[in-house]
């Protein structure tokens, strides 16, 4: 039986699909013959769905109820509405309807509705993005789907298609709204991810806008040449992106769809005309456009775009190979097609591979094949049911269903016997004839290497013997290993922890792991939670980022224990084992095991991008501004010229994060997520050069705490602690003059803990942490339980039984609560 | 990392590898324990070491053949590892 791989890109401006059947890669065509679909869904007046270029056609006549570009809202709980049919619809529910499209054109070329596929995501997509996806796929029919990073499938696309492909390479992939710069290393048919980087807000769309923008002066300047030849003083037209008026905003519309066309002529022209007559009037005045552009204005315009793609590239080159060892780059997606960005890329980072591959299909080809590495066939379910009806020995395989390794290794295990009971096997390749020995069975299980015939897809047939050597039906008869490109494990894009009440992160899961990964760490409740509606309930939030402080990190959702779920009352200070677990392509699980209840909480992680609010995003904003305002200001005065053009960088970040909090207020969501990332990028980065700063205050707020510390080593620490003493105070110096914040906090923490290391063996230490926390008593989750403790804490000292002290104070310790801010700022932890 | 995991969570231990073990080498070898692991074939999740035998589960296998298919990460591990003959792996072939 020929088995069949699907591989779904689902794109921001438009989809696509390839089907592999081992040997063949095709693409999908729709009914009007193209390979790439429109992702545009249209709801009718009348509530009917269309999709790709049946919608597309309306987005101009009726954008109200056409909607495109959704993939960038994916996982946000944002609803677009449908007003002609009253309905609405969530960018999950338009995703779905995009990949159920997809499929109908499979069904129609193929014969066959794939209940299986892998879909691609980009590579920074965060997690609820990813789940999303997901969800998608699952709501269009797909019963078992593998999420796939996208530069990983436009790699081994290219892996497949080009025959000389060199040892690194670089995927350069500009796709309509997310940018992804992947390293990978392509060595004996291997390829490795090496690393890989990008901007979740920067795409063929971000061209448009600009050229958008371009339009928009062009007119206003044309109409105040034509006023003043024509001496009129009349209004002048002026049409704004963050008004809320509904021509203004259907005129920014219909030049932005002009802009995309401009955009896609200027790859093929060296000038292109813009006209527009529409039926919208601003301010009373009709829009009547007709300008020209010639390719080198429109460059100029994109070119700090094309450079922070290339910073994107060359960071991530910085960071992870030598310099000039890149061999060559693929480019991927429709706007990478630019002669700019082919000129710039091919001059500033490597020679380009061949031309034969296709930008606009590569990272649905590489779906398909990752189908086959994965054994993700659309089949599977028919074979199976097939297999139900034969009463013959069973054996469960273990096999590369994608290998490079051309003598891969087959194992089984037979898991079902009937009579005649199966005794050796033998495997031989249907594709070249290549015939195993007979391998006996040693603990019902066998293991052997296989030979395959190269670059194609390999059947081989399972064959079963009895102990006389007689041969048994087996199950499954056939097994199948293409010969192509073996793929390591993805990394992780970003680290992935959980938030604490004291304001820090317990990391999970470091950035560059290899996926799938699980992991499980205890941590305790900093409140009771009863039983019950009004229980109360233990939030335990997900984050992702690679700070060590919760509120620089991205929430990405939250494990609740809520007290309706509970039998019985978890006091503070409850053990929690908390476990994520992370498959290939970022799909994540949690769960909470309360071991004192004995109770697993399953699928209670509810995943979602957090909002962009317009008045906290503009407070923030205005926040932000005033602290770069106060930094600007100390850098002239010191005139420290690194640092004053290091904060201009950060100006034009800030004004580019306030041109998207105005566009969030006439509506554009998109630039609302895109605002909220930037800003918490831009806190982060203000943040650290605040602490440099204040480094000079902190050396002295810090004077007299290691002055205790130093005394209490001196007196109650063993000679090495004394001499770790030394030498962290030597570092701790040489980091306060080298204006060092990190090194100064690391050698800081040294002290601290040495310090507080020797003041647990003084006679009088448990008993004064045992005061301090008794005198907080009355802020304990547990009031009761905490009185109790507070009263066998005295009787403790009376006995000067300091064992017995010193878990008293460990108790306390659990009961009592973190400060309000720090607990509201790691989004609202209720774990320690 | 302890000092002590340097040696044992070694991940050419882990793999039962040599120094001297190829990009292929590594690849099917990884495969081969994760495929043993995945039909429960006996003593696939423990691994030999000079210091006696180790536990080890899948993640510790896929970690292991990520951190060897980086030739700088590669380089580190072999450093600290001691070519010894120890008890018959587990491996079949």
């Amino acid at each position: 039986m020929k088995h069949h791989y699907l591989g779904i890109d689902l794109g921001t401006s438009n989809s696509s699909c390839a089907l592999f059947d081992g040997t063949e890669l095709q693409v999908v065509r729709s009914e009007r013959g193209s390979s790439l679909i429109p992702s545009v869904v249209r709801i009718s007046p009348k509530g009917q769905i269309f999709t790709g270029s049946r919608a597309q056609r309306y987005l101009e006549r009726d954008p109200a109820n056409t909607r495109a570009e959704f993939k960038r809202l994916m996982g946000t709980e944002q609803q677009m509405l449908f007003p002609a049919s009253g309905q609405s619809k969530t960018p999950t529910e338009l995703s779905a309807a995009i990949i159920s499209s997809l499929l109908d054109n499979v069904e129609q070329q193929f014969n066959i509705r794939p209940t299986r596929a892998t879909v691609t995501v980009p590579a920074l997509f965060d997690l609820p993005q990813s789940n999303a996806t997901a969800e998608a796929a699952a709501m269009a029919g797909l019963e078992k789907i593998e999420l796939l990073q996208e530069p990983v499938a436009s790699a081994l696309a290219a892996g497949w298609n080009e025959e000389s492909l060199q040892q690194s390479w670089l995927v350069y992939d500009l796709g309509g709204g997310t940018f992804d710069a992947s390293l990978l290393e392509f060595q004996d048919g291997m390829l490795r991810v090496v690393a890989h980087d990008g901007d979740n807000f920067l795409g063929g769309r971000d061209f448009d806008k600009l050229l958008a923008d371009w339009i928009i002066a062009a007119i206003e300047q044309e109409e105040k040449q034509e006023q003043e030849q024509e001496e009129e003083h009349g209004q002048k037209i002026s049409i704004q992106r963050d008004s809320p008026d509904k021509d203004h905003k259907k005129a920014i519309q219909l030049i932005t769809l002009a802009a995309e066309e401009t955009k896609i002529d200027l790859s093929t022209r060296e000038e292109s005309e813009i006209s527009l007559f529409a039926d919208v009037e601003i301010d009373g005045q009709p829009l009547d456009i007709e300008i020209t552009i010639d390719r080198t204005t429109f460059e100029s315009l994109c070119q700090p775009l094309v450079d922070r793609s290339i910073e994107i590239c060359n960071r991530l080159l910085r960071e992870n190979m030598q310099e000039g060892k890149l061999d060559q780059v693929v480019l991927v997606g429709g706007p990478s097609m630019m002669p700019i960005i082919r000129e710039q890329v091919a001059s500033r980072l490597a020679p380009i591979a061949s031309g034969s591959l296709d930008p606009m299909t590569l990272v649905a080809q590489g779906a398909a094949l990752h189908g086959a590495s994965t054994g993700l066939s659309t089949e599977h379910d028919i074979e199976e049911r097939s297999e139900e009806n034969k009463n013959s020995n069973k054996f469960i395989l273990q096999h590369p269903t994608m290998s490079s390794d051309l003598q891969p290794v087959v194992i089984g295990r037979l898991v079902e016997k009937s009579e005649p009971l199966v005794t050796a096997v033998q495997l031989i390749n249907q594709a070249n004839q290549w015939s195993s020995d007979r391998i006996p069975l040693e603990d019902d299980v066998f293991m052997l290497d296989v030979q395959l015939q190269v670059k194609t897809g390999n059947l081989f047939t399972l064959n079963g013997f009895d102990k006389d050597g007689s041969p048994v039906p087996v199950r499954p008869e056939t097994l199948s290993i293409v010969h192509g490109i073996s793929i390591s494990d993805p990394p992780l894009s970003r680290s992935i922890g959980v938030a604490l009440s004291n304001g820090g992160v317990r990391r999970f899961f470091d950035r560059g792991t290899p996926l799938p990964i699980k992991r499980t760490f205890t941590h305790h409740s900093v409140d009771t939670v009863l039983p019950g509606k009004n229980g109360g309930a233990i939030t335990i939030p997900v984050v992702q980022g690679e700070f060590n402080e919760a509120r620089y990190c991205r929430s990405i959702g939250s494990l609740i224990i809520r007290g309706d779920s509970l039998k019985k009352a978890l006091p503070t200070g409850t053990g929690i084992e908390i476990t994520l677990e992370l498959d290939r392509g970022g799909s994540l699980k949690a769960q909470a095991l309360v071991p004192s209840i004995d109770k697993l909480f399953n699928g209670v992680l509810h995943l979602i991008v957090a909002g962009a609010d317009l008045d906290t995003l503009r407070a923030e904003a205005g926040s932000l501004r005033q602290r770069l305002s106060d930094l600007q200001k100390q850098a002239f005065k010191s005139n420290n010229r690194k640092k004053v053009s290091r904060y201009i960088g950060w100006l034009s970040e800030m004004e580019e994060a306030e041109r998207d909090i105005a566009s969030l207020q006439g509506g554009d969501q998109d630039a609302g997520q895109r605002a909220g990332y930037s800003l918490t990028s831009l806190a982060a980065k203000i943040d650290q050069e605040e602490t440099v700063r204040q480094l000079e205050q902190r050396c002295q707020e810090d004077e007299l705490g290691i002055l205790y510390d130093c005394d209490w080593i001196r007196d109650y620490g063993t000679e090495r602690e004394k001499s770790m003493l030394t030498r962290a105070l030597q570092t701790l110096e040489q980091a306060a003059k080298a204006k060092d914040p990190d090194q100064y906090s690391r050698q800081r923490e040294v002290i601290s803990k040495l310090g507080t290391t020797a003041y647990e063996r003084s006679p009088d230490g448990w008993a004064g942490y045992f005061e301090y926390a008794a005198a907080r008593i009355h802020e304990a989750g547990n009031l009761k339980k905490g009185e109790r403790l507070v009263w066998d804490g005295r009787k403790a000292m009376e006995k000067n039984d300091q064992v017995r002290l010193k878990k008293i104070v460990h108790q306390l310790w659990n009961l009592l609560p973190a400060d309000a801010k720090t607990r509201q700022e790691s989004f609202d932890s209720g774990i320690r | 990392m302890k000092v002590a995991d340097l040696f044992l969570r070694n991940p050419l231990y882990i793999l039962e590898l040599s120094a001297n073990a190829t990009a292929r080498e590594i690849e099917r070898q990884a495969g081969k324990i994760l495929g043993m692991m995945e039909l429960e074939v006996h003593n696939s999740t423990r691994y030999p070491t000079p210091w006696g035998s180790q536990p080890r589960d899948a993640a510790d296998v896929r970690l292991a053949r990520a951190e060897l298919r980086d030739p700088v990460r590669f380089h580190f591990h072999s450093f600290w590892f001691l070519e010894a003959e120890y008890p018959q792996a587990p491996s079949r072939n």
